[in-house]
């Protein structure tokens, strides 16, 4: 059996993203409550709606586990609602809060994988059930067991004198088990949709909130016309949950005459309705509207001014934006003007106009994008309480920056390395509380997560006010594995501490069940790599680490200025240039050991020349015919000597195709290409990268 | 379908390839690895790449690179002629272009004529005897990625 209601597929998505969603939020709550002496009214509410949505989408997609775990949990805070001075557990009770909302999210994880089988949460829900039992000082944890007592049920008023001979009617029942036959009844209805026309149910309303006890009690009531009774009876009993289903007939109005109706007959007007309804519901295609309870009171809900829109889709309007821009430069700048003899004013004014149109395009597209980096950081508050609760090291976690907003893309790199970096910074790097005490530090032990922009890079670090890190035990620890390659005296501190993040390396010596296994850090650094970024460690012994992880800001349209060099275009970032210049030849010097350097004012700067770097022939090798561009990264700065300037432009680098992948071009100081207007290829340079060589002359 | 199972087939039920020219043999895909047949391009020679990648093309707005065929078998070197051109490979989804002596033909296959390379993970697949000439059908996943 599929995992999932037939016909859901479409919808599984949007149910994993929101329901992911509402897991987040309530881990928040539960993360501010957690302390508190007692959970505030609005806060109990909160849950309460959180799990009854997920309830009911999880019944929508017939994911009867989740459901019914979520019911559980609404339960418990149904009693917590009603009865506020109600006595619990605190701790126990978060336990269980914390553990169900684990699963859930599991859940949504496994839930796209044929492969992996549906959970079976009976085990946590019977804890659950028993808390709320004993929450209420009550024995028994069941209190359903609705009144199935009269086989009798009186039909009559089901069937109004009027009605037409060709409407069928059918009762389907649902089992008990079931947590929400409205939000089944839903499906139900949508399916006949193909193969019937339905004219009205009981109850009229299944959005209703009491829809469920009446379905529960008395079956969900269906009227249709069909050309083929048997396949609506047949399609009935195939549906998820459904214990019964059963063509009901017209009673002999003779032999039992109707008692007064308990629940009024629907009228054709509310029948109407109900069908309506039924199908905006199945049309909207939202999981979540069947059971969607109104919001009790607490009514504003800024939400309703934000949309959830498919990473793709953006991406795709980023590409097209990008490709516009470009092909803007190149009719605007297009070489066939040059030859016109007409006066452009006008054109040149109107082109003037596109441009700054474009660029606002494209500024206001990029920040769409931008999501500040709190969303990742939240996260980490989860882990630090989890290792506090299980360590006793009570380690409390700082954010400085939070609001710095970065692409989402890299959002979705630095979750799994800050989470990787903070278990260790509370694993390895703070100590145990005795061992503080010993070492006479006062301060409460703390890791600080800050965020903010450097020189176009993204900076996350992770600092600890631990232990810090002993050389000599690295180092020790280095050498046992093999790692070292030159004397012990010869590595810098730097070096030193980079041994942390190698691979198969981990000083801890009992492997916890957070860290010490040496695997991860090296995977974190690979994959911070992978998207041109960088990991930094560094270390105070009895002061504390530093974790610092640089990206690159994913600007994918930079503005470059494009050199030539023998035949091939290549293209400098504008923002790593300082300077174009052509060079007197008296301000060149070659050493005695074959280095070139060209004096700038008063510097003295390396002679790097690019024909030589990437082996490109080039004519051009007297220094006061080419040109000159100075340029800086960081701590590192020289010259790049070229043929000639093509032009300054903005280009979009595109990585080389992964079939390069195999070739050092990163390395070599390339970071992609880029085609332009006219269809030639020019090549995206990293300056960082050709500077590497240059940057230790300065220390 | 794996690259596996589409060879599978291929050997049981035959298929459509494409055969080309190169230092005096004949050598093929399979026609539902290429995708385009283009006279040679202006390429853009990117530096630090081993000789047989002759550099990048623009081939609808993306930078394909593209592998001389000779090179990358280590045969002897000639001009381009004006019989020359470059076959388009897709391997998994991601696309690069040969430059050939000249393309021969589509032909069609039938089991009979396909006989299974000894070797597994090789360059060549299946060696196809047709009309009396031997042609060597490519992995062009081997082709492009393998370095060497």
């Amino acid at each position: 059996m599929p995992k999932f209601e037939a016909g859901m597929e479409g919808m599984l998505d949007m149910f994993v993203f929101e329901t992911g969603d509402l897991l987040e939020k309530l881990d928040d709550i539960l993360m501010r409550t957690e302390q508190e002496e007692t959970i505030g009214t609005e806060d109990i509410n909160e849950i309460f709606r959180t799990m009854h949505t997920i309830k009911g989408s999880a019944a929508m997609m017939g994911l009867q586990n989740m459901s019914t775990l979520a019911h559980a949990v609404e339960d418990l805070f149904y009693i917590i609602r009603d009865d506020p001075d109600v006595k619990y557990d605190k701790p126990g009770l978060y336990e269980l809060l914390f553990a169900s909302s684990d699963n859930l999210k599991n859940e949504l994880e496994n839930i796209q994988d044929d492969d992996i089988p549906l959970s079976d949460f009976t085990e946590l829900e019977g804890k659950i059930h028993a808390f709320a039992a004993n929450m209420k000082g009550e024995a028994a944890p069941q209190q359903s067991g609705s009144g199935q007592a009269s086989g009798e049920e009186d039909l009559s008023h089901l069937f109004p004198d009027d009605e037409d001979e060709s409407i069928l009617t059918y009762k389907v029942t649902y089992q008990e088990t079931c947590a929400m036959p409205s939000a089944r009844g839903f499906v139900l209805l949508r399916g006949l949709g193909q193969i019937a026309e339905v004219c009205s149910t009981v109850p009229v309303d299944l959005d209703d909130d009491n829809a469920d006890d009446e379905i529960k009690a008395h079956g969900l009531i269906i009227k249709l016309i069909t050309d083929d009774p048997n396949k609506v009876l047949e399609f009935l009993e195939d549906g998820i949950n459904v214990e019964k289903a059963v063509q009901l007939h017209k009673p002999d109005k003779n032999a039992q005459p109707p008692k007064p109706a308990q629940q009024p007959a629907p009228t054709p007007a509310q029948a109407d309705k109900a069908v309506a309804e039924a199908k905006a519901q199945v049309q909207a295609q939202q999981p979540q509207q069947a059971p969607k309870q109104p919001p009790k009171k607490s009514g504003e809900k800024h939400e309703q001014s934000i949309i959830s829109v498919k990473l793709e889709k953006l991406d795709q309007l980023l590409d097209l934006v990008a490709e516009l821009v470009i092909t803007q430069g190149a009719v605007t700048s297009s070489p066939d003007l040059k030859g016109l003899s007409v006066d452009l004013d006008r054109f040149n004014k109107s082109a003037r106009e596109l441009k700054k149109l474009t660029d606002e395009l494209q500024d206001s597209v990029m920040s769409i994008r931008m999501v500040p980096v709190s969303t990742a950081f939240q996260k980490m508050n989860r882990v630090i309480r989890d290792m506090n609760q299980k360590l006793g090291k009570g380690v409390t976690l700082e954010f400085v920056g939070e609001e710095t907003e970065v692409d989402k893309s890299i959002v979705d790199i630095l979750n799994d390395p800050l989470m990787h970096i903070t278990r260790n910074a509370v694993d390895h790097g703070i100590e145990s509380p005795e061992e503080r005490a010993a070492a006479g530090k006062t301060e409460p032990p703390t890791v600080t997560l800050s965020a903010g922009y450097d020189s176009g890079e993204v900076v996350i670090s992770c600092r600890d006010n631990g232990a810090g890190m002993d050389r000599a035990k690295i180092l020790a620890k280095a050498k046992k594995n093999g790692l070292l390659t030159k004397p012990e005296n010869e590595y810098t501190d730097k070096e030193v501490f980079n041994f942390t993040v190698a691979a198969g390396f981990s000083t801890n010596e009992q492997i916890t069940e957070y860290s010490g296994r040496g695997v991860g850090m090296d995977v974190v650094k690979k994959n911070i790599e992978k998207v041109g970024g960088k990991l930094i460690v560094d270390s105070e012994f009895g002061v504390g680490s530093v974790f610092t992880i640089r990206i690159p800001l994913s600007l994918s349209i930079i503005d470059v200025l494009s050199v030539k060099v023998g035949q091939s275009s290549l293209s400098v970032p504008i923002s790593s240039v300082r300077e174009a210049f052509s060079c007197k030849a008296d301000n060149y010097i070659l050493d005695p050991d074959g280095n070139e350097f060209i004096m700038l004012r008063d510097m003295c700067l390396p002679l790097i020349r690019l024909n030589k770097h990437f082996g490109i022939p080039s004519d051009v090798h007297d220094v006061d015919k080419g040109i000159m561009l100075y340029c800086k990264e960081g701590e590192a700065s020289a010259v790049l000597f070229a043929d000639s300037i093509i032009s300054d432009q903005q280009i979009v680098v595109k990585p080389f195709s992964p079939l390069l992948s195999d070739f050092p071009l990163k390395e070599a100081g390339m970071s992609g290409c880029s085609i332009l207007g006219d269809g030639t290829i020019t090549i995206g340079l990293d300056v960082k990268e050709i500077l590497r060589p240059y940057v230790k002359q300065k220390a | 379908m794996t690259m596996e199972e589409r060879d599978s087939e291929f050997e049981q039920n035959g298929g459509k390839i494409l055969s080309f020219f190169s230092d005096n043999k004949f050598y093929a895909f399979l026609i539902t690895d290429v995708t385009d047949i283009i006279e040679i391009p202006e390429l853009t020679v990117i530096p630090k790449l081993p000789a047989y990648i002759k550099g990048l093309m623009n081939h609808r707005g993306k930078a394909l690179p593209v592998i001389d065929f000779r090179k990358r078998m280590g045969f002897a070197d000639i001009k381009y002629s004006d019989r020359s051109c470059v076959i388009v490979v897709e391997v998994e989804g991601l696309q690069a272009g040969i430059i050939v002596d000249m393309v021969s033909d589509v032909e069609d296959i039938t089991p009979q004529m396909i006989a299974r390379s000894p070797i597994s993970g090789g360059t060549v697949k299946f060696f196809i005897s047709s009309n009396k000439k031997r042609i060597s059908l490519l992995d062009p996943a081997k082709l492009v990625r393998d370095r060497r």
